[in-house]
């Protein structure tokens, strides 16, 4: 299977007076996982239900490969999606849950049962156990399979994904997320995901959009981003991040490029360490510098600070990144 | 904790005494309420054979059965397809006709039908009987509306066109709400009395009619003896009962095999 490059271009869309999307410009390589990331009413979700065809742009175009679909009803852009609430259909069984798409597609029953094992198997569920379940009899993470499972049977040009694993045990979230990337790569299949969770984004893009208030902020991979955040709500959202106002806008400095007592240092100011917390490998400090926070990130090894220590603090230019904004 | 229990029973005792008693006096081999003389079935073996009740059953049956499909194939697509603020205001409209004084919407309904010089009858009985079924389907399908019609958006993305969808997965996951539907408005035109009263022509009878025709002459032939009343009664009680009975055992089968929705 090989996934479609999705082009997003000036995409705007208002609801009544208000506005969720404001040209919005974006393209989604073919056969990688992208994310929205962005806080709650950014307008992620709704960029997505456009790329579904749920809702129509009120200005803009989709292209799936270069062929306009903005005008094509959802049930005709042959993509995957998984709902946040997962939609599932109560009324039927797993097994005729991801056969729905097939159904409707008339496939023959021959070939209809092998592919929804596949797609089973594919999301770690055994057919012969799970096939005849009732959805109501099944955990959250198995459902959250079943809905990826129904998306992919179809073998999408591309799988969206509206904040699937929000719900969920940080644990079996890991575990579907790697799953997740792993299905990608052995489908290559195209992801749109969406989430507001830094986390999940850092764990499953090849490439993240930095959305808020309906705005594309910055697109890049997970590091880029990381390394070169564009603005100081990119490097607060995505990531910790002391944020200070320097020349030229502000200065952003990652907590773990912060150093304790360092023997070299470009910048270097006088601290107090106000709080410790224990956070297995990592201590996460917080260092009072003229009446501001400032977070530091160690590693535990050979780190002797305890609350009202007095340190210096300090960081090298390589490290901080100017923004404007 | 105990005096509540006693007025548990209390009320629990109210609500029955008077049914039970007229139940009890169906079997009563006596042409007067009250005085016992012994057990009989005659007033049930004389309904079997009294064509007045075996042709208001069969009205009653006809308005109920035509009125509950019809009031409920309108209201499905006003609570499954409406949305959001639609909903809303449909919700608003809807309620007002479930807390007018049924006298008030009798009346109006047969000022109504007189204005457009409509045929009283068996019409005229159904068109009443709807009208204002319509709200009540409405009430029993809108809590499973939402999901069918957030999961045929699913069904959607999945590639069936709105009509597959609506058909597959829209009318299943709101069936719980279509046979709510459907049985409460079967139940609410069986036994209407006012609005039936005043939409119906002459020589219309439904059942509730009939008992309340016979009712207030008693006395007069054998088929109006107060027993034989109650036995007409206690049949209408015994027909409701199998239907409320029939709808408890489909809805505990559902939520077995699918769970709350």
């Amino acid at each position: 299977m090989k996934g479609v490059e999705v082009y997003v271009e000036g995409i705007t869309k208002k609801y009544g007076s208000t506005t969720a999307l404001d040209g919005v410009t974006l393209r989604i390589p073919p056969s990688e996982i992208t994310t929205l990331l962005g806080p709650s009413g950014c307008g992620k979700t709704t960029l997505l239900k456009i790329i579904a065809g749920l809702e129509p742009p009120t200005k803009g175009r989709v292209y799936f490969d270069g062929r306009d679909v903005t005008n094509l009803a959802p049930e005709k852009r042959n993509i995957g999606f998984v709902f946040q609430d997962l939609a599932l259909f109560p009324h039927l069984n797993v097994f005729e849950n991801v056969a729905f798409g097939l159904r409707v597609r008339r496939v023959p029953e021959a070939e209809v049962k092998k592919r929804v094992y596949w797609a089973l198997d594919l999301v770690g569920l055994d057919p012969s156990e799970f096939a005849k379940r009732r959805i109501h009899e099944l955990s959250g993470g198995q459902q959250q399979r079943v809905a990826i499972a129904r998306a992919l049977v179809i073998e999408p040009a591309v799988l969206l994904l509206d904040e699937p694993f929000a719900h969920l045990d940080y644990k079996i979230k890991q575990r579907l997320l790697l799953q997740l990337k792993r299905i990608q790569r052995e489908t290559g299949a195209t992801v749109v995901y969406v989430t507001h969770d830094q986390n999940e984004a850092m764990a499953v893009s090849h490439r993240i959009a930095v959305m808020n208030n309906g705005k594309i902020l910055q697109v890049g991979s997970p590091e880029e981003v990381y390394e070169r955040p564009n603005s100081s709500f990119v490097a607060s959202f995505f990531g910790e991040a002391n944020v200070l106002p320097g020349e030229g806008g502000f200065i952003v400095i990652r907590p773990e490029r912060v150093l304790i007592n360092p023997d070299r240092a470009d910048t270097v100011y006088d601290a107090y360490i106000e709080d410790v917390v224990f956070q297995g490998p990592l201590l996460h400090i917080e260092a009072r510098v003229n009446g501001k926070i400032i977070k530091i990130i160690k590693p535990r090894n050979g780190m002797a600070v305890k609350p009202g220590d007095k340190v210096r603090i300090g960081w090298l230019q390589k490290d901080v990144r100017v923004v404007p904004e | 904790m105990k005096l509540l229990r006693y007025y548990t029973y209390a009320l629990i005792a109210m609500l029955y005494i008077p049914i039970i008693v007229m139940i009890l006096y169906s079997f009563d081999n006596s042409k007067y309420f009250g005085e016992w003389n012994g057990f009989t079935l005659r007033w049930y073996e004389q309904l079997l054979h009294d064509t007045q009740a075996w042709s208001a059953l069969k009205n009653s049956m006809v308005v109920a059965v035509l009125s509950a499909v019809i009031s409920t194939a309108i209201a499905i697509p006003a609570a499954l397809m409406a949305r959001d603020r639609e909903k809303d205001i449909v919700s608003l409209m809807i309620y007002p006709p479930v807390i007018i004084p049924e006298i008030t919407e009798a009346v109006a309904l047969m000022l109504l039908l007189i204005y457009l010089g409509f045929p009283l009858g068996l019409v005229s009985v159904l068109i009443g009987h709807t009208a204002f079924n319509i709200a009540y389907a409405y009430i029993a399908l809108s809590p499973v509306g939402g999901a069918g019609a957030r999961l045929a958006v699913a069904a959607r993305t999945l590639g069936a066109d709105r009509f597959t969808a609506f058909l597959k997965v829209t009318i299943p996951v709101s069936m719980p709400g279509i046979i709510a539907a459907l049985g409460l408005t079967f139940m609410m035109s069986f036994t209407d009395f006012i609005k039936t009263l005043f939409t119906k022509g002459p020589g219309f009878d439904t059942l509730p009619i009939l008992v309340w025709n016979r009712a207030r002459r008693p006395g007069l032939t054998p088929y109006t003896s107060q027993p034989a009343i109650a036995a007409l009664a206690t049949t209408l009680i015994l027909i409701s009962i199998t239907i409320a009975l029939a709808y408890t055992l489909y809805e505990v089968r559902r939520s077995e095999k699918q769970g709350e929705l």
